[in-house]
């Protein structure tokens, strides 16, 4: 932590004379002061803290570069400007040493992996990766977290001396802060932040990436709809309210009560509160505020981010700029320049500004900005003269300044990711976080087998010894799964689909143990029936619908409990039904009294009971009840109406029309078929049920993955069919260029391919390709011929053999004599059509060629001979 | 087929044979399995045959009010009638009878199957409207007239028509003349009809057709303005100041003043009345917008309360029902424990049921009770609102017509005092020449010319007395009535239906221990 006031450094040696009034005496106390005057506002020092020895007094540490040769020759040396570079930045280094002695080292030049020492803006190599993910802040922050693994500063209160290369970094997974933060850096800016690497103090918890204290990120959030009843306007006719005739003091007493009750549970939980920050306060930290943490700054300005904040590269968190965990800034610097932070960084970061254009407030290396030229060439040139430019004097000129100290490229090649090693993301594709009773492991996804990407276990207590809940997020299942809670308590099962799945299945929630209970969510625009939702308990199941033509709102079938036997429990046999019930919506074109609204089918009692829709006028709904006749089961008697089967009617109205006997009659029929219809609606909604838990169980077991057609990496087929593709084309392509074959070639050839010819050798060459032809044809037709005598010779034989031997045959010979007889002739068939094709084409590819050679510009004047492209 | 009927005895369309056409209908056997109702219900009944008769006259078919479908083909009927009270009706069959007019079929509007088939029919008719129309069939009947063909053009959900048989249709362009003119049919004598012939009738009969369109559509135009006139002129009737937008009150005063007019060709009188006129008609037309403006007020007010009373109701009602719930819940619940096979309601159970009851009766009538408090205080509020509203109203009318009343005196003097000067004129022998015959006795003497100007200013008095009178008197009833209704009908008749539904509802429940 610094206690250095910005605007003393910033007076000291601004020779241009902003002038403070006191600032030369405070300095001047201050240089008075030894080395070692340990900062007062960080904790009491230690013993075994030793005041801070200024770098350059270590002989270089060694890094041991095994085969320096596997690196580029950027790696391995330094470039004239690079030397140059760092000869300067020592320079700034001493000067920097001498006039605050009382402040840390900055970070400059670690060594890279070769052992080579390296500006820090030079490491920084802005990249956009091909991936669109990486494209926004939050998203690369993460997966800079994810990629790497953590490693500690040690010792944790001094810089490190080397900084390795982001490239080296990304492809050994590891690395310390300094070497996430310059990773980070150079996607953010590649993407187009504004983003700085932070130099500076953080407390140990960040240090640590300890993120145990913090609350577990992918908690569920739980909307909770609050919705206001909008009151209507008061109108002026709205009924007055009827007279409240309850006792006010009995209000008032009760609603003291419950005040206090209220009041109880408030304090109560206020305690529970301060309980469990005792718990979670971290224990003290011996070494807090010297603690050395990098992390990445984005000012505002670009990508429309709105205001500066920090990003913890280790975490992928974003911070405000006055988050209490960081606890002062050194400096910060990009690609382009490195800026000291001039202000007071007593309590934290808090008041910290981030204009680093301001002077007073940032001390900074190099000039890029042209609207605050003339200020900091001055910075510049006392710098740069004294240590560099020796022999010039204070006014060096603008240009030869810049043009000394501009930063050279960056030395680290450019990063690339392959998309495996992008979609592998983790060390080993797999990582685990620790949050506040949480811990989370990450897969990559087709790592596992069973396609998990995200294991979310939530604990009870801060040792993660007592499990709650278990969220597991699943990629390309062949089941559609997607997520599964498991409530461990509850012992409760929820399994989310994505749709897709044949039984449209949204979510499924079912327990373990003899008292079932489940629930099943369906998508339910993709199921014929409508069906929403389907409940299942011991005794009940209820179907839910939405949307369907004949308003049906549920199902629900009661049944008898199972008498309880032992030994095994036969699945097979369907509970009895005690009843079900329909409850059906309103249909606006009947009406109310005509609308049924619920029907029991009391199956045990032999009942139905109807209740219709109830009207606006009326306070009860019309309801009716049948008792099933006596003898219903039997098909072979003709039901007869009697009036006993109408147990009872209500009708909230009399003018409301009475059923005849006749309607009642069918309609009692009717209720027959629908009863036998429902019962099998219920019997098949359970078949569905077991149906569903088998299949879950044969899915669980076979958890295949699926791939995408697109993602010919992974997916066979496809890649076959790529090939498949590839290949045809590539045999597309040799057909073609067959087809193209010169047919002058082997005559020219023959003449020793001249590149002019004559008239004469024209001619020649005319009618010995034409002679060609005429031979090669008639050779060919002859060796048809030739065949197709062969041919028929040897049928001729066969026969004669066949003749003679005919007698003593068995039948098997008999069978494989006429088989062999109907090959010839099939190929004698062959033959002789080839050979009429032969004879029909031979004419026309004659007047082909002929034509061709008309027209082909080689045989004609000039008779030049273009060279053959190869 | 059309038989005469003095060959065969009429029948009459009797009860018997309703009932047993009604009958007939039933599925065989199911007699044996319901018994026959006491009664013929006829509202029920939608369906009805009555054909292969000897039925002359359409007769006794009021009272199947809800009939769809309705056959009398192969009768003797002659006229078609009685059939104005089944509007439901949409199919309708008249085939083989002796019917010569198409007539009382303007209630049938939802119709939508027509046979008309084998009688003796000249002319297509009086089907205006008809506008469902689907199929039509007036086959092998007498018409022979293009402007029946023309008469189908207007039914848009026209898709079969069956025209054969017809002394029209042996003509030789009757196809081509038919499909020409009638674009909206598939099915012409139940052939489907082929684009190709259609395009080519078409083209035949372009330009008579294209005429035929533009007539229609004027027509058509022609409707639509007078129908809108209508419109306006009820809007105007109900505020009360209809005929008042222009000058029609002014030029009705001196319509029946005979009189009047004669005074008119006085000298001067053409300004004279020029000038009144136009104070007359903008007092007359302040009074009108008056008027629209005031049945705006009124009809939002009148709205408001509805709206008001409406909520107050349904939430009453809404309240009530979630009693009931609750109650039958409870009743569920009661009985679920009690093993009625066995042994019925125990007393205590059945003790503790009726005063359940008798709670639910309690809450179910303080509710309504309340209900009928409120309304009753918000009908007043109402009442006395809307009645301030109209006596504004005629109070305002009233002093316009008192402005109208001293312009008419002012008319009346300046009149006569033309008259006096032009008796006087007259005397002289200065105006010989300006005035007709008949006024000429008019202008003889004073006496019989103050008579005239005093009997016009009466006339006139008068119509405007009549005028003010009918509208006061119009909105005074209108006030009345719906008052009256209000108070009938939100008090009096839905405060009863309530009670009876209660009452009904206890003792349906009460019913449930009785039996026990």
């Amino acid at each position: 932590m610094t206690e250095t006031n910005g605007d003393e450094l910033h007076a000291s040696h601004d020779v241009n004379g902003h002038e403070h009034a006191d600032t030369d005496e405070e300095v001047a106390d201050q240089q008075n002061d030894s080395n070692n005057d340990v900062q007062e506002e960080i904790l009491p020092p230690k013993p075994k803290l030793q005041p801070i020895i200024a770098p350059d007094m270590f002989p270089p540490p060694i890094v041991i570069c095994e085969n320096p040769e596997n690196y580029p020759e950027s790696y391995r040396t330094n470039t004239k400007k690079e030397e140059l570079i760092l000869t300067f930045i020592e320079n700034f280094r001493r000067q920097y040493h001498y006039i605050y002695r009382d402040r840390k080292p900055l970070f400059l030049n670690p060594l890279n992996e070769c052992g080579l020492p390296k500006f820090v803006c030079t490491t920084v190599q802005p990249t956009l990766l091909s991936f669109s993910k990486l494209f926004q802040w939050n998203d690369a922050a993460e997966f800079v977290a994810d990629h790497l693994n953590y490693e500690l500063l040690e010792p944790p209160h001094e810089l490190p001396k080397t900084l390795w290369s982001p490239e080296k970094v990304l492809y050994d997974h590891r690395g310390n802060c300094f070497d996430y933060a310059n990773l980070l850096c150079s996607f953010l800016i590649g993407a187009g932040y504004d983003a700085f690497v932070v130099s500076g103090y953080a407390t140990r918890e960040v240090c640590f990436m300890d993120t145990t204290r913090l609350p577990n990120p992918y908690i569920k959030k739980r909307e909770e709809k609050h919705i206001e009843r909008i009151k209507p306007p008061h109108k002026k006719y709205t009924v007055k309210p009827p007279k409240d005739l309850t006792s006010k003091y009995d209000a008032y007493m009760h609603q003291r009560h419950l005040d206090k009750i209220q009041a109880d549970k408030n304090r109560r939980q206020e305690e529970e509160n301060k309980r469990i920050a005792e718990i979670e306060k971290p224990l003290p930290d011996p070494l807090y505020g010297i603690r050395v943490h990098a992390w990445v700054l984005v000012l505002p300005g670009k990508r429309e981010v709105p205001e500066a904040f920090f990003i913890e590269p280790t975490t992928g968190y974003g911070k405000a700029t006055n988050d209490v965990e960081y606890l002062g800034i050194e400096s910060v610097w990009n690609h382009q320049n490195y800026w000291v932070n001039m202000q007071d960084c007593s309590n934290g970061c808090e008041s910290l500004q981030f204009d680093l254009n301001d002077q007073a407030r940032w001390e900074f290396m190099f000039t890029y900005s042209t609207s605050l030229r003339g200020a900091v060439t001055a910075t510049l040139n006392t710098i740069g003269n004294s240590a560099i430019l020796d022999e010039e004097e204070d006014k060096g000129t603008v240009d030869t300044t810049q043009k000394d100290i501009e930063v050279p490229p960056s030395w680290v090649r450019h990063l690339d990711l392959t998309p495996a090693e992008f979609q592998n993301r983790y060390p080993h594709s797999r990582k685990t976080y620790f949050y506040k009773k949480t811990r989370v492991e990450k897969y990559a996804p087709y790592f596992m087998k069973d396609g998990i990407v995200l294991k979310i276990s939530e604990f009870a207590d801060y040792d993660f010894k007592e499990l709650i809940y278990v969220t597991q997020k699943y990629e390309h299942r062949h089941d559609k799964l997607e997520e599964r809670g498991h409530d461990i308590r509850t012992n409760t099962v929820c399994e989310i689909y994505l749709p897709g799945r044949p039984d449209q299945l949204k979510e499924h929630t079912y327990g373990f143990g003899p008292e079932f209970e489940r629930t099943m969510i369906y998508y339910d625009k993709a199921r014929l029936d409508g069906l929403a939702k389907r409940h299942e308990t011991m005794l009940e199941l209820t179907d839910y619908f939405v949307n369907r033509d004949d308003f049906l709102e549920y199902r629900k079938a009661l049944f008898e409990p199972r008498p309880k036997k032992f030994g095994p429990a036969e699945k097979d046999n369907q509970r009895p039904i005690i009843s079900i019930t329909e409850r059906y919506g309103r249909n606006v074109e009947l009406n109310a009294n005509d609308d049924i609204r619920e029907l029991v089918f009391a199956i045990k009692d032999d009942k139905f009971v109807i209740t219709y829709h109830r009207d606006d006028i009326h306070i009860t709904p019309s309801t009716r009840t049948y008792i099933k006749p006596v003898n219903w089961n039997d098909k072979t008697i003709t039901i007869k109406w009697s009036d006993d089967l109408l147990l009872e009617t209500y009708q909230a109205d009399e003018d409301f029309k009475q059923m005849s006997k006749r309607d009642l009659y069918y309609k009692m029929l009717k209720l027959m078929e629908q009863e036998e219809e429902v019962t099998r609606r219920v019997q098949k909604a359970e078949d569905e049920i077991r149906d569903l838990q088998n299949r879950r169980q044969q899915e669980e077991l076979s958890n295949e993955l699926e791939y995408s057609v697109y993602d010919t990496e992974r997916n066979k087929k496809s890649r076959e069919y790529r090939d498949l593709l590839d290949k045809r084309d590539k045999e597309e392509k040799r057909k073609r260029e067959i087809k193209d074959v010169d047919y002058l070639a082997p005559f020219l050839a023959a003449i020793g391919k001249p590149s002019r010819i004559n008239a004469h050798t024209a001619q020649t060459l005319r009618t010995s390709a034409q002679h060609d032809f005429k031979e090669r044809s008639i050779r060919k037709a002859n060796l048809m011929q030739a065949r197709y005598e062969n041919e028929v010779q040897e049928l001729i034989t066969k026969q004669q053999w066949y003749q003679k031997h005919q007698i003593g045959m068995t039948k098997e010979d008999e069978l494989e004599y006429q088989r062999v007889c109907q090959d010839a002739q099939f190929r004698l068939h062959i033959l002789e059509e080839r050979l009429d094709r032969h004879k029909k084409l031979t004419a026309e590819k004659y007047l082909q060629l002929e034509s061709k050679l008309n027209e082909d510009p080689r045989l004609k004047e000039p008779y030049i001979i273009p060279e053959e492209k190869k | 087929m059309a038989r005469l009927y003095d060959a065969i005895e009429p029948e009459v369309v009797s009860m018997d044979m309703l009932q047993n056409a009604v009958e007939s209908l039933r599925a065989d056997g199911e007699n044996q399995v319901v018994p026959k109702e006491d009664k013929l219900d006829y509202s029920a009944v939608n369906s009805l045959r009555l054909d292969f008769r000897s039925i002359l006259r359409m007769e006794n078919l009021w009272l199947f009010s809800n009939l769809t479908k309705l056959q009398m083909d192969n009768n003797i009927i002659e006229r078609i009638e009685g059939l104005d009270t089944l509007q439901k009706l949409t199919w309708l069959d008249l085939s083989f009878n002796n019917i010569t007019n198409i007539e009382g079929l303007d209630t049938l509007t939802e119709l939508t199957d027509l046979s008309l088939y084998n009688n003796r029919i000249t002319n297509i008719e009086n089907m205006d409207t008809l506008k469902k129309l689907n199929v039509f069939s007036i086959g092998n009947n007498q018409v022979d007239d293009e402007n029946s063909i023309r008469y189908l053009r207007r039914f848009d959900n026209l898709r079969t028509v069956c025209l054969r048989g017809n002394p029209f249709a042996s003509k030789p362009d009757y196809y081509t003349f038919t499909i020409a003119h009638l674009p909206q049919i598939h099915f012409l004598d139940y052939k489907l009809i082929d684009e190709a012939p259609r395009e080519e009738a078409l083209k035949k009969y372009e330009i008579q057709i294209q005429q035929l369109i533009t007539t229609e559509d004027q027509d058509r135009e022609k409707d639509k303005k007078s129908d809108d006139k209508k419109k306006q002129h009820q809007l105007h009737k109900e505020a009360f100041v209809e005929n008042m937008d222009q000058n029609q009150l002014f030029t009705a005063m001196f319509k029946d003043d005979s009189e009047g007019q004669k005074l008119l060709l006085v000298p001067g009188a053409d300004e004279l009345v020029a000038q009144i006129e136009e104070k007359f008609v903008a007092i007359v037309h302040t009074m009108f917008e008056f008027g629209l403006k005031e049945k705006e007020t009124r009809d939002k007010e009148i709205d408001d309360f509805w709206i008001c009373v409406n909520e107050a109701k349904d939430e009453n009602t809404r309240r009530a029902a979630v009693i009931v719930d609750e109650f039958k819940e409870y009743r569920t619940q009661l009985f679920a424990k009690e093993d009625l096979e066995q042994q019925g309601v125990s007393s205590a159970v059945a003790a503790e049921y009726d005063d359940a009851l008798t709670n639910l009766r309690n809450k179910l009538m303080a509710l309504e009770i309340a209900l009928v408090d409120q309304l009753e205080e918000t009908i007043q509020t109402f009442e006395r609102n809307l009645g301030e509203m109209v006596s504004n109203f005629t109070e305002s009318m009233r002093a316009n017509f008192g402005l109208l009343r001293e312009l008419q005196a002012f008319f009346n003097e300046s009149i006569i005092n033309l008259c006096v000067a032009a008796v006087e004129r007259y005397m002289k022998g200065e105006l010989d020449d300006e005035f007709p015959d008949e006024t000429r006795d008019l202008f003889a003497d004073k006496d019989t010319i103050l008579n005239a100007c005093q009997t016009s200013d009466e006339i006139h008095r008068s119509k405007l007395d009549q005028r003010e009178d009918e509208m006061f008197s119009r909105i005074s009833n209108w006030l009345t009535t719906m008052v009256d209704n209000i108070h009938e009908d939100e008090e009096y008749n839905r405060n009863r239906k309530r009670i009876i539904e209660i009452s009904r509802l206890i003792d349906y429940l009460r019913a449930d221990i009785e039996d026990m």
